[in-house]
């Protein structure tokens, strides 16, 4: 039997313009431009009994995306069946009314597994997803979260008339100029904190609105309001004539006799980020999203963070602002989608 | 007549690769894209088995390095093995006499040069290059989804910490594809990957491989990712001239020729159409983990449905 | 002075009449031809030399320009391929750099395959041998590939060579291989659709 002969190149090898290059000769100081590092880092760090084994990317990541569902940790818990997370029709970005999209913004974001030393084994005990900065519109219906969610409530008295109360009517018009704060977790509805599938989001039994008025004249105000015991404000920075700062007090989800817990799901849209002056946002850090197989401490910088067993999501204090408006009434969901079911379908 | 075999030193000739290597593709005449019938190059992988790293075969050298610290001291990632074998490899050990194939006769891995008119590549009269794997009809059947692992132990400044272990049993990725075709100067694409495994494990041994901790294994995976439409909705990878990549997925900004007082667009104005068709029937991404277990306790399933991404911009920068 | 050594050694079996007798039938019926190639490689790239000089030095041209030994980092040793995947102008490169080592194999076969049986799943489907019933091009894999300090360097890079005015790279990661692969099993081709 005839045998032929094929000719027969051999893939994966390549030999480069070696053998037609230009030879210029390159200068010691051309050769020092090239830089090492790239995008790219792996870190250990060890802090409260846990390993710590950290990739990090150098990235910018800007997005618009839609998603149906967003489930995470659908397990039966404490014999309650539910999900850590559950976000229906999440996306993060937005349509402005020009049609531009203002995307989302991510910068270095970071996975990050935690080891615990158990008899000398290295168990995983932790992994994270985190960004180095995030800063843009989240939107969702949101069913039920665990986490660490801290909304700050940055407005004036004014506000307090959305409240829909007397009380509060009385005190916004009385002292409307005056900047109010508060600060808003997730809690269950008799206003005892619950980070574990919350459904609710308020201020926490004890905790209080601070009214912190700038002017003399409000000062004088709200002495004498806190005086006559007006609106249940109680005085603490007291001067002559004069008090800095009121406090309302919450208790079983109501200050005042306003309602301070808010079901999740009315806040269809919520700005993250650090809030400026101009009203602007800078990124916010330490935002991440995590799964642990039991309670775990993780380390931002020199902020510690407690992560509860499951699923869990954290944004950090500074990272979501509200008015009293949409604390009291709620954050309308805002376009997403050139065609949008919740614009019509256009 | 006699057969006579004959030894003979020979130089062969190689392909020569310019440095200079533009992917732009050459727009195919209407004529040429006549010849252009489906035709492509099927590709099976029978009684496939992949094994190295410095734990097997005699051992050796298998390392990544010029990664850093955040603080710049040297990372070294040593592969103590990466396998791609059969069924059953429990974890890298059951290697020998365990092949695999990947890829069926009836429905291989394909590399093709695709009519960029057809009503699902959307590329108008162009060639488009693509690269799939075998559609999901007919698709892998056991003895044609490997396993698949990889054990690597991590040295930050010359300290061996720990040792990272990941196995995934029985993959398959069929479905998935790559196209890519030139288009507005430059390279575009379209990606859908898929993944589907009864079992990913994750563990750390200490920094000999030994002592292993508790796995986390996520169970019944199924990852579908679609990135881009044609030239609809371009996916792009480029470099930039300081030497940072660039990965884009287009935007849908612009695609309605005028939009309304909310920013939206109305029926009936140009663009909508096809809009409204992206939002119902274009490439949307969907994750499925049934069951995500640790040490044999259970935290539930995890589900993301129907993401469909309107722009995405990825660069890099130096830490 | 080194040089690159670049040899690939191959069997090649061709037809060669050295004598002509008429054969008996009973003889031809024992003649057994093997069909199709078998290959054993040998591949070094830039294992210790840098470009070679063609120009500055006449009296001998293949003089080369930098000692390049396994630890040397010069970015002129290796070699080198760049691909610009932008509009070529304001895009940079993605590199693969330093490209150098040696690696051997032996018993790579290449042959034609007639295949209509077999390929059922480990006998729990269908056979998909029957159903495809034709030729494939089989490229038998080496079983071992020997890899001796083979490296390379993922890179970017603002031009596609380093002696480029305005280069600027900056380097992902390098992969170094010295040892011993398995690569077992057959790669088989074929023709797909309706040519």
């Amino acid at each position: 039997m005839l045998n032929t002969f094929s000719n027969f190149f051999l893939l994966l090898i390549f030999i480069p313009g070696l053998l037609q290059a230009q030879l210029i000769p390159i200068e010691e100081g051309e050769l020092s431009e090239m830089t090492g590092q790239a995008f790219m880092n792996i870190d250990r760090s060890a802090a409260n009994g846990l390993d710590f084994t950290k990739l990090t990317l150098g990235l910018d990541v800007k997005t618009s995306l839609n998603s149906d569902l967003l489930e995470l940790g659908n397990y039966t818990r404490d014999g309650t069946p539910g999900s850590d997370i559950k976000i229906n029709d999440f996306a993060l970005g937005s349509i402005d009314s020009d049609g531009k999209i203002v995307p989302f913004e991510i910068k270095d974001p970071f996975i990050e597994l935690a080891f615990e030393d158990n008899a000398g084994k290295q168990d995983l005990v932790g992994v994270r997803l985190g960004f180095g900065g995030a800063k843009g519109v989240l939107s969702g219906s949101i069913q039920s979260l665990t986490g660490n969610i801290n909304i700050d409530i940055r407005d004036t008295a004014d506000g307090l008339s959305n409240a829909d109360n007397g009380l509060a009517d009385l005190t916004a018009a009385l002292l409307g100029n005056s900047p109010i704060e508060a600060n808003a977790v997730l809690v269950n509805s008799d206003g005892t904190p619950n980070n574990i599938r919350a459904t609710e989001i308020g201020i926490k039994n004890g905790e209080t609105f601070d009214i912190v008025p700038t002017s003399g004249g409000d000062k004088f105000v709200l002495w004498a309001a806190a005086g006559l015991g007006i609106g249940g404000l109680n005085c603490v920075d007291n001067g002559f004539f004069s008090c800095g700062k009121a406090e309302i007090t919450a208790g079983g989800c109501e200050a005042a006799g306003i309602d301070v817990c808010f079901d999740l799901n009315t806040y269809n849209s919520l700005d993250v980020g650090k809030k400026q002056n101009d009203g602007s946002f800078d990124f916010s850090e330490g935002l991440f999203l995590g799964f642990q197989t039991k309670q775990i401490t993780w380390v931002d910088g020199s902020t510690s963070t407690k992560a509860t067993a499951g699923a869990f999501l954290n944004v950090p204090n500074g990272g979501l602002e509200v008015t009293l408006e949409q604390a009291l009434l709620g954050t309308k969901r805002v376009r997403t989608r050139y065609a949008d079911p919740y614009f019509g379908g256009h | 007549m006699k057969l006579v075999s004959l030894k003979t030193n020979a130089v062969m000739s190689i392909i020569l690769f310019s440095q200079l290597s533009y992917s732009d593709l050459e727009m195919l005449t209407d004529k040429h894209l006549g010849n252009v019938d489906g035709a492509g190059i099927g590709i099976v992988l029978e009684d496939f088995i992949f094994n190295g790293g410095e734990a097997v075969n005699g051992g050796g050298t298998f390392e990544i390095s010029g990664l850093q610290s955040s603080d710049n001291k040297p990372v070294v990632l040593g592969i103590s093995q990466f396998y791609i074998a059969g069924s059953g490899s429990d974890q890298g050990t059951n290697i020998d006499n365990n092949p695999v194939n990947i890829g069926r006769l009836t429905n291989p891995f394909n590399l093709e040069l695709r009519d960029g008119n057809d009503l699902d590549v959307g590329v108008t009269d162009k060639a488009v290059f693509e690269f799939s794997a075998p559609t999901i009809l007919n698709g892998s059947r056991l003895s044609e989804r490997p396993d698949m692992g990889i054990r690597f132990d991590l040295e930050i400044d010359g300290v061996s910490h720990q040792s990272l272990e990941n196995h995934i049993e029985s993959l398959s990725i069929d479905g998935s594809y790559i196209r890519l075709w030139g288009g507005n100067g430059r390279m575009e694409g379209e990606l859908a990957l898929n993944v589907y495994t009864p079992n990913i494990e994750f563990f750390a041994c200490d920094s000999t491989g030994l002592n292993c901790g508790e796995t986390v294994s996520f169970q019944n995976v199924s990852i579908e990712l679609e990135l881009g439409q044609g030239e609809y909705q371009p996916v792009t990878f480029e470099v930039d001239s300081t030497g940072n990549f660039i990965f884009e997925v287009g935007t849908l900004e612009g695609k309605c020729a005028s939009t309304n007082g909310t920013g939206g667009c109305d029926s009936g104005t140009a663009g909508y159409t096809e809009l409204n068709d992206y939002y119902t029937t274009g490439p949307a991404s969907n994750t499925y983990i049934g069951n995500v277990s640790v040490g044999g306790q259970s935290f539930g399933s995890t589900t993301i449905s129907n993401l469909q991404i309107q722009y995405l911009e990825v660069k890099s920068h130096d830490l | 002075m080194k040089k690159i050594i670049m040899n690939v050694f191959a069997l090649i079996y061709f037809p060669c009449v050295i004598a002509l007798e008429p054969l008996a039938e009973d003889e031809l019926k024992n003649i057994l031809g093997q069909g199709g190639v078998y290959l054993t490689g040998d591949i070094t790239i830039n294992e210790t030399g840098g470009p070679l000089n063609n120009a500055a030095d006449a009296s001998n041209p293949a003089v080369w320009q930098k000692n390049c030994t396994t630890a040397s980092t010069d970015k002129r040793c290796g070699a080198r391929i760049a691909v610009n995947a932008g509009d070529g102008v304001n895009s940079g490169w993605l590199v693969l750099d330093n490209i150098r080592g040696r690696f051997s194999f032996e018993g790579m076969t290449l042959k034609t395959r007639t295949i209509n049986s077999g390929f059922d799943d480990d006998g729990n489907g269908t056979s998909d041998g029957a159903a495809f019933n034709g030729d494939v091009l089989e490229i038998g894999l080496p079983n071992t590939i020997k890899y001796t300090n083979v490296s390379y360097t993922l890179a970017n890079s603002s031009t596609a060579r380093p002696t480029d005015v305005g280069f600027n790279q900056t380097d992902i990661f390098n992969v170094k291989i010295d040892g011993d692969i398995s690569l077992q099993g057959n790669l088989l081709l074929f023709p797909t659709g309706n040519p």
